[in-house]
């Protein structure tokens, strides 16, 4: 095993208010490896942005990284300068927005928010910079990039305003993207383009992605590795391929089976987890996603779970009591989920 | 070209409120109660006068003779003579506009300077200490009186310490100049403290853009991110408040050149009201509109260089 | 339905009290209004009561901010015109609050020709600036505080509709209303019962900013001598007063406008606390 490019450490980032601290990442730990595709998945809320944020120091008042190490190639980025930060960001780590249209400067032409970007000692002339977003914008797969480096933002489409923020993210050759949830404000047919894009620069550039996403599918499709997070806390962590085939959490499982097509979901309508997301100021006692489960049980109410290997197999963590028996708990969701269902 | 044509539409679409402000104009005088050249004249004048007065007003005429004599005078900005000072209003306009307009200038500029350095400040350390302090001065400016806060200057700095005039505004430039600086300021506190809020406020919500999330990420200079990003997007709705703000204060020269003796536009259409000199006062009225007007125009000409969503 | 409307008003009296701002601006124009309402508690002296012999005295113990050019007590003057001036800002600050959120919510509902009317009608008061257009009307109908009322009226109103209107064109697709419409509801019972209720908080912002607007207004009308005529005390008119004795007796300026200055900063901190309370409460 080599060592990782990222290793995330027990982050802990709270926000803190007058009455409460709600903790949005609550002791998350996960690796990232080289040319890998790390899948960071779960409902809105419930962290994985927060994660990134705090990654590339973007958490911004009242909420604070109180805790824990993040390391880059070693060095823990919570220790670095603002200045050695902004040396960091967009040249190592940068991140790409869900939302393209108000990722991009309104005011800017699409040229300019490129060479903003570059790193002005390497690209020291204007021709060098103007020559490069001419070249990133060739990247991303924009046709006629030279008029289309003279335009602004609305005057793109969505998929092409992504493919901009995406050749932005990149042009100072990064080793780190950081994806928040890049497709979610496009159609279908965009997003599956704008995924093969990434998956082709990752290859191309030789770099890591981290992936936030809170569709089952689009993990299926990019990453590598996956890690569930539920109320600020990794709650499965595993290889893609062992997710889908067995998934051992039971809020996993749940996501799965809210897929369509996917195992064990009715092909007739798109069930959802019942309950709503839990409200990180004020989480129950003991597990989290206990008042959700279908299989909670007395322990569950009382003690908070720790994250571990499943069955010994230290490349498989879970975070629950009641992680062995599964095909218990796999045939108790599908009935509840018909129960649901009904409910409904 | 395509601005250009931009401009023309702007133009064009004036046109009719133009029309309604003129027609507003001349109902103005006819719904007087009782007859205006008797008002005007005075009670004890002859009768004989008045009806000289009637009959050089065009009032015996059917209104639709006299809204297109009217109109069609109004076409050559001759509005008559006024009563007060019996020479043509317009040539008195001529003379008094350029302190007026000196004077909104002035406080454009006061405005200016205090409002957007103390808003972005404000803006960037929201909730600390110094945006309490700047918002807690904001809110006193606010409701003080314009008038009041001029004298209180003209006490402070031509009473007590004379450095500049208690009033009028002299004969070079530099008397003009300083004739200006304490009306422009007592104008342009409230104006600086309403954009200093905006502006404060739209820093905030700005800061929050994803697009300057975005911009850090790519690891653009604290500097470059608070001047192209926060700052020229914060200025956007500030020029919206500045441009109503300009028109507030170009109304306000009625009021502070009353108080500083300054022989303005405002001083003009003041007096004109006390002396009935109604000629003087539609005048004055729709010169006042014309420029309001043309602020709005050089406001949408601005905003269609800085704003490339605007479709010229 | 008028329990849990009473406790939804109770529950929001209790967060705007909770409002530093919002608090602080309470207590100062609590203080006004009991000062407007008991003028004679807080008077020294008869605000009418002329003294021969202490003519434009300095504020003394005697004389708290001085006597004027009659020899009457500034401070009791100043007292005495409180009532006048909160009664300036509330007639002629309601009416506009009133008649333009109607017209605001009629425009914004109904759409269509009443609202095209209504926004040239816009265009054309936009042309005027306030005080010239508040002017203009005042020389047509002549100078009087009647006169003055009449004219802000005739503005007034421009801004509530404004603002209204923009607010219902959000609500009025919103899905609740939506909703209201589907169960066919009427046109009243959905302007009253679901968007009234959601667009009136901010004309009602306004309403504590534009009381301070017309406040500021009236007292520069009577500053020129076209509002609040001689006999009766008014901060404008005492401060014009004290303009021709700005050399040898500037406290006759400085206080009536201090009085407004602190007037004013207590209804604009009710407005800002009250902005700041809508604001966390719509996030």
């Amino acid at each position: 095993m080599n060592t990782p490019l990222l290793e995330v450490k027990d982050l802990q980032t709270y926000f803190f208010s007058k009455h409460e601290t709600v903790k949005a990442v609550d002791g998350v730990s996960f690796t990232v490896n080289e040319q890998e595709t790390f899948g960071l998945v779960g409902e809105s809320g419930c962290g994985k942005s927060m994660t990134c944020r705090s990654i590339l120091g973007l958490v911004k008042s009242p909420g604070r990284v109180v805790g824990g190490e993040i390391l880059y190639k070693g060095d823990d980025l919570l220790h670095k300068s603002k200045r050695e930060m902004q040396a960091i960001r967009g040249r190592e780590i940068g991140m790409i927005f869900q939302e393209p249209m108000t990722a991009l400067n309104p005011l800017l032409k699409v040229k300019d928010q490129i060479i903003d970007a570059l790193d002005k000692s390497i690209y020291n002339t204007a021709e060098k910079r103007y020559n490069h977003a001419l070249e990133m914008l060739k990247l991303v797969g924009i046709p006629s990039p030279e008029s289309r480096l003279e335009e602004y933002p609305h005057q793109f489409s969505g998929g092409m305003r992504q493919r901009v923020m995406i050749a932005i993210a990149l042009c100072s050759g990064l080793k780190l993207l950081l994806a928040d949830e890049p497709t979610t404000a496009l159609d279908v047919t965009i997003q599956d383009q704008v995924m093969k894009l990434i998956n082709r620069l990752r290859d191309q550039l030789k770099m890591s992605v981290i992936l936030i996403t809170h569709d089952l599918g689009v993990v299926a499709q990019m990453c590598d590795r996956v890690a569930v997070m539920y109320a600020g806390q990794i709650v499965e962590m595993t290889d893609t391929r062992t997710l889908f085939h067995m998934p051992r959490h039971p809020y996993t499982y749940a996501l799965m089976s809210s897929l369509p097509g996917a195992a064990g979901s009715s092909q007739k309508r798109l069930p959802t987890i019942e309950g709503a997301p839990p409200n990180l100021a004020n989480l129950p006692e003991g597990c989290p996603f206990a008042p959700r489960c279908r299989f909670a049980q007395d322990i569950c109410r009382k003690e908070k779970p720790e994250l571990l290997p499943y069955e010994g197999d230290v490349a498989h963590l879970v975070r629950c009591h009641i992680r062995d028996g599964r095909t218990q708990f796999v045939g108790a969701t599908a009935k509840g989920k018909q129960e649901g269902g009904a409910e409904q | 070209m395509a601005r250009l044509t931009y401009i023309l539409k702007r133009i064009l679409q004036m046109i009719p409120v133009l029309f309604v402000v003129i027609v507003l104009i001349f109902v103005m005088i006819r719904l007087i109660p009782g007859d205006p050249a008797r008002l005007m004249l005075g009670e004890t004048a002859v009768e004989a006068d008045v009806e000289a007065l009637r009959e050089a007003m065009g009032l015996n005429e059917p209104y639709t003779t006299q809204f297109a004599i009217f109109f069609k005078n109004l076409l050559h900005f001759d509005f008559g003579n006024s009563l007060l000072y019996k020479t043509s209003c317009i040539d008195l306009v001529k003379e008094r506009l350029p302190l007026t307009v000196s004077l909104t200038v002035v406080a454009t500029l006061f405005s200016l300077l205090i409002s957007i350095p103390l808003g972005f400040v404000a803006g960037l350390h929201k909730d600390k200490a110094s945006d309490q302090a700047i918002r807690i001065s904001a809110l006193a400016a606010i409701s003080m009186p314009t008038f009041w806060v001029g004298l209180l200057l003209m006490i402070a700095f031509s009473v007590k310490i004379r450095i500049f005039p208690a009033g009028g505004w002299g004969t070079t430039p530099l008397e003009h100049l300083q004739g200006l600086i304490l009306p422009g300021i007592a104008q342009a506190l409230m104006t600086a403290a309403l954009l200093m809020r905006n502006l404060r406020n739209s820093v905030v919500d700005i800061s929050r853009m994803d697009y300057v999330d975005f911009a850090v990420s790519k690891g653009v200079s604290t500097r470059r991110v608070r001047s192209a990003y926060i700052m020229k997007n914060s200025l956007i709705s500030t020029i919206t408040l500045l441009s109503t703000r300009i028109t507030y204060m170009l109304g306000g020269s009625v009021v502070i050149e009353t108080v500083f003796s300054l022989p303005g536009c405002g001083k003009l259409l003041v007096d004109a009201i006390f002396a009935r000199d109604y000629a003087m006062v539609q005048c004055m009225v729709f010169i006042f509109a014309l420029i309001v007007l043309l602020v709005s125009l050089i406001t949408d000409i601005i905003y269609s260089f800085i704003d490339p969503r605007i479709t010229l | 339905m008028k329990n849990k409307r009473s406790r939804r008003l109770s529950g929001g009296l209790k967060a705007a009290f909770s409002n530093r701002s919002f608090v602080i601006g309470f207590v100062i124009t609590a203080i006004v209004v009991v000062v407007a309402l008991f003028p004679q508690v807080f008077a020294t002296h008869d605000p009418n009561a002329l003294s021969p012999t202490e003519v434009l005295a300095g504020p003394s113990s005697a004389h708290f901010f001085g006597t004027d050019n009659y020899g009457r007590d500034v401070f009791s003057r100043c007292i005495w015109a409180t009532r006048m001036d909160l009664q300036i800002g509330l007639i002629s600050a309601s009416i506009p609050l009133v008649v333009g959120s109607i017209i605001g919510l009629l425009a914004g509902f109904y759409g269509g020709i009443v609202d095209t009317l209504f926004m040239r009608l816009l265009d054309v008061v936009m042309a005027f600036p306030f005080t010239v257009l508040v002017i203009a009307i005042m020389a047509i109908l002549g100078q009087g505080i009647q006169n003055m009322y009449i004219a802000i009226w005739i503005i007034g109103w421009v801004a509530f509709a404004k603002l209204v209107r923009a607010e219902v064109l959000v609500v009025k697709n919103s899905e609740y209303v939506m909703a209201a419409r589907i169960m066919g509801f009427s046109d009243r019972r959905i302007l009253l019962r679901h968007i009234l209720p959601n667009t009136i908080s901010s004309a009602i912002v306004y309403f504590t900013s534009y009381i301070v607007i017309c406040m500021l207004t009236g007292a520069s009308l009577s500053f020129l001598g076209l509002g609040v005529q001689p006999p009766t005390s008014e901060w404008g008119s005492l401060m014009n007063m004290g303009r021709g004795y700005i050399n040898n007796a500037p406290w006759m300026t400085i206080f009536p406008g201090l009085f407004l200055a602190i007037t004013g900063v207590g209804l604009s901190l009710i407005g800002d606390g009250m902005t700041d309370f809508l604001r966390t409460k719509g996030r």
